[in-house]
């Protein structure tokens, strides 16, 4: 509460016991003398002897005052203004954590709308000179008054996605810092311990935290459909779950919104479940969790995109290709045929790899112009690079040779790339590798990601359809450079392509390019927004130095209590001023006996 | 017992001065001596006794105490006639407790120098006027029993009995005053000598006996100077002679206090012995003896 610019004075308060010192070796001091009437002295002080030692104690206690306000005048000492008056025109910036914890049920009520009530107390003690903003847990920060910020608290809803409180606060306090004014960062959060992470900047942050013990809670950790597109026979799916406890918990299991069964799953032990045949097209699948008081990750969904078995025609004479081919076929993802064409240009869907005899190339860029693909072989290059990683790529394989695929017209995308550069590309019905899939080239083919890569590539990527990816609600996600809007439960969104998109909630957004379905996106609470176990207070501390933190119900008073410090040396110096002449009209006293 | 030839007056002298005159036979002479010069002096004649009768003039009485205002009423001759003149008889009872062997300067007598001469004083005033003197000397117990004589010579064995009279331990006055009941079985005049620092009730409830047998009381409050008024000073431990009990104060704080205690213990005093009919007078030690003695006789 009290602070100093020049604490080494303190040393001074030593000084403070002077005057009992002197005091108690007055005392020891007192010289010794025979006196008859000693009764008549006993007499004189009876009355007044409490009277008199009152004053004595009162001498002493403003001698020790005046020395202690002297030095602590001395060492600089400054106090918060709210303790001493109304805060300066100040900044701040009111961090509302409506993040997944948000939406726990406590004492049977929701906690955000408890914490939007303390809020709304912390924007009581603001004045019409500061500045105010509001961050939530889309990291949007919006300025207004008071009443204006009240307007958008009230407007608060849990949101599904993850609120990162160091990087709330480093944006918080970017934005004090911009202002030029004194402020204080206030977080109203359920303070997670997997929601703390170091700030940057400097500046008082205030936490306001609920004082309750946080509800247990389970959610889906899980839950994966595996290789897509499935093929009509079906496939399995992967459903993991956390819980406070190891208890089997009832797991229902829903296709395209019809329940298929409950399946008890174990917390923390993957259980698999064979989903037997589907329809071709998309649908979904949903895991739902016995609702507890944490409903937001109770439910979790993935698309799933079911399509007829891909004919496949491959040169039996590439060894690696061949394998690989023989090894999907097996596993029922294609099967022989001549639907797409791979290694070679066809007539139908191809996935085009350089010739082996170099003199070949111009042919076949002569070819691939003729089919209108956007895209050639260029120049050769050696060099060892590893591949940049993408969806359709996840791994960085190692490539040593490979044509450079140069774009002569404005369609197309790029999938994968080699140090920033395209190394497999789409142009229509056509992709375009950098290299031959053949170790002397890259040691993609030695490698375990050679069959996904290539399935990758087979049953999703060849029929221009984006293989669903797991994003994170509230996370950046990159949108396929096609594509132009999601939809969610038949509502439409536009996007940009190749642009940041953040999921607003968690479920099944589906990715379209015009009136064609693009792909699907999968999106999910973010696990670690399901652990609600809270931080410690001295967690915070440590980690934001000097921050303060407090209940819900006592910590908005001390919103703009941090703002600004007021300088405690006048007021001390007037302290020691009264203290002389107290002390001085007092000894007067003293001296001229008890009776005056 | 001759007088020493530089001293006048010594009645008139300080008491320390009186002190370094001599001893206390020679300087009782001097000071009593002056004491009487002085008083033929003063417009009041007669001794500090109460008036008893008329009676008729005889040629051979002093004109001095012919009622001349009974002579005017009757044309005739009367002479006032005083109790003194039926032969009074006078027990001092002088206090030597521990606490009167004190003096608040090197330069001043203690009480009991102090008290011990104006008792001899007053014994030599009394048996000059043909009075018989006692003396009863007493600390926490009674310490010396003289009994009251008329003769003059007697005064040598009082004087003796008080210059041996070294200063005891406590207090205790009331078996001290039980004796003056044996000592004068008759009406007399007890003469009480202290510094007054005993218990107060049991020493009035004495004193009070007495007068009620008919005694005349005075009551002589010897005070060094220091004890009336508190020198002022840092803090000082006060520790009684007597008791041992020791009080630690500055006496610059406490100055007015204990005087206006001092002044209302005379008072009480002062009250008390009036209210009974007993004389109260308090004689610090730096009075000279001639005050002194007019305050106990009166004059």
């Amino acid at each position: 509460m009290i602070s100093f610019s020049l604490p080494w004075a303190l040393l001074g308060l030593v000084a403070a016991g002077l005057p009992l010192l002197l005091h108690l070796v007055q005392r020891h001091e007192a010289p010794e003398i025979s006196f008859p009437a000693v009764r008549y002295l006993e007499d004189a002080t009876r009355d007044a002897h409490k009277r008199l030692k009152f004053r004595h104690l009162l001498l002493l206690i403003l001698r020790t005052l005046l020395i202690v306000a002297l030095v602590l005048a001395a060492a600089g000492a400054t106090m918060r203004r709210a303790a001493i008056g109304s805060h300066p025109p100040s900044a701040l910036v009111l961090v509302v954590d409506n993040s997944v914890a948000s939406s726990a049920v406590v004492d049977g009520e929701l906690l955000l709308t408890t914490m939007v009530r303390a809020a709304g107390k912390v924007l009581d003690h603001a004045t019409l000179s500061d500045r105010l903003w509001l961050i939530g847990a889309d990291h949007v920060a919006h300025f207004g008054t008071a009443a204006d910020l009240r307007t958008q608290l009230s407007g608060l809803r849990p949101q599904a996605s993850r609120l990162d409180l160091g990087h709330a606060i480093s944006g918080a306090r970017d934005l004090i810092r911009g202002s030029g004014r004194p402020g204080q960062v206030v977080v109203v959060t359920a303070l997670q311990r997997t929601a703390l992470s170091s700030a940057t900047g400097a500046g008082d942050v205030l936490v306001i935290r609920p004082s309750a013990t946080p509800p247990a809670n389970r959610s889906i950790l899980t839950l994966s459909a595996g290789l897509q597109p499935w093929s009509p026979a079906g496939g399995r799916v992967t459903i993991a779950i956390t819980s406070s406890d190891t208890a089997p918990v009832p797991v229902t299991l829903a296709v395209g919104g019809r329940v298929l069964r409950d399946v008890l799953v174990t917390p923390g032990v993957p259980s698999v479940q064979r989903i037997g045949p589907q329809p071709v097209g998309w649908t979904t699948i949903a895991a739902t969790l016995p609702p507890d008081e944490l409903r937001l990750d109770d439910t979790r969904a993935i698309p799933l995109r079911v399509v007829p078995l891909a004919a496949v025609e491959w040169d039996a004479g590439d060894r690696y290709i061949a394998a690989a081919a023989l090894v999907l076929a097996g596993d029922g993802r294609i099967r022989a045929g001549t639907g797409i064409h791979l290694g070679t240009l066809g007539p139908g869907v191809s996935i085009v790899m350089p010739p082996e005899d170099a003199a070949r190339t111009g042919a076949l860029n002569r070819a691939l112009a003729a089919r209108g693909v956007t895209w050639h072989f260029g120049n050769f290059a050696t060099a060892t690079e590893p591949t940049d990683t993408s969806p359709i790529m996840p791994t960085r394989e190692l490539v040593t040779h490979r044509y450079l695929l140069e774009h002569t017209g404005v369609d197309g995308e790029v999938l994968a790339t080699v140090n920033g550069t395209p190394w497999l590309v789409r142009s229509g019905d056509v992709l375009l590798l950098g290299s031959r899939l053949d170790p002397a080239w890259t040691a993609l083919p030695l490698s375990a990601s050679f069959v996904p890569f290539l399935d990758a590539m087979i049953t999703g990527a060849a029929r221009g359809e984006v293989v669903t990816p797991v994003a994170i609600a509230g996370e950046p996600y990159r949108m396929p450079e096609r594509a132009t809007a999601v939809a969610r439960d038949g509502v439409l969104s536009s996007v940009e392509g190749g642009a940041i998109w953040n999921p607003p909630a968690a479920g099944v957004f589906h990715l379209l390019a015009g009136t064609d379905t693009l792909g699907a996106i999968a999106v999910g609470v973010d696990p670690r927004a399901s652990d609600l176990a809270r931080a410690t207070d001295s967690d915070v501390r440590t980690l934001w130095r000097g921050a303060t933190v407090a209940g819900l119900s006592a910590g908005p008073a001390l919103a703009f209590a941090t703002v600004g410090r007021g300088d405690l040396r006048g007021a001390l110096l007037i302290v020691a001023l009264l203290c002389v002449v107290a002390e001085t009209v007092l000894a007067g006293r003293v001296r001229r006996g008890p009776s005056s | 017992m001759t007088r020493p030839a530089a001293v006048a007056r010594p009645d008139l002298l300080s008491p320390d001065e009186v002190a370094r005159l001599g001893g206390l036979e020679v300087l009782t002479d001097g000071i009593v001596e002056g004491f009487l010069a002085g008083l033929h002096r003063s417009p009041r004649r007669g001794f500090s006794v109460e008036f008893a009768e008329h009676r008729q003039y005889q040629p051979g009485d002093e004109p001095r105490y012919v009622d001349w205002k009974l002579l005017g009423r009757t044309d005739r001759l009367y002479v006032k006639q005083f109790e003194e003149e039926t032969n009074l008889r006078a027990m001092l009872v002088v206090d030597a407790s521990a606490s009167m062997a004190w003096s608040g300067a090197p330069t001043r007598i203690t009480k009991l120098e102090y008290a011990t001469r104006l008792a001899a004083a007053l014994a030599l005033v009394l048996l000059r006027q043909r009075d018989a003197a006692g003396l009863i000397t007493f600390d926490e117990s009674v310490r010396s029993i003289t009994p009251a004589r008329s003769r003059l010579g007697h005064w040598s064995a009082l004087a003796r009995t008080l210059a041996g009279t070294d200063p005891g331990a406590g207090t205790a006055a009331e078996p001290a005053l039980r004796q003056v009941v044996a000592a004068l079985r008759s009406r007399g005049m007890v003469i009480f000598i202290s510094d007054l620092l005993l218990d107060r009730a049991l020493a009035l409830k004495a004193l009070k006996f007495l007068r009620h047998r008919g005694h005349q009381v005075l009551v002589l409050h010897i005070a060094d100077p220091a004890e009336l008024e508190l020198a002022r000073g840092d803090e000082t431990r006060f520790r009684d002679p007597e008791s041992q009990h020791v009080v630690t104060l500055a006496p610059s704080e406490w100055g007015d206090a204990y005087r206006e205690t001092v002044q209302g213990v005379v008072r009480a005093w002062g009250e008390a012995c009036r209210a009974s009919g007993m004389r109260y007078a308090l004689v610090p030690t730096d009075l000279p003896f001639g005050a002194a003695l007019g305050q106990a006789l009166d004059r």
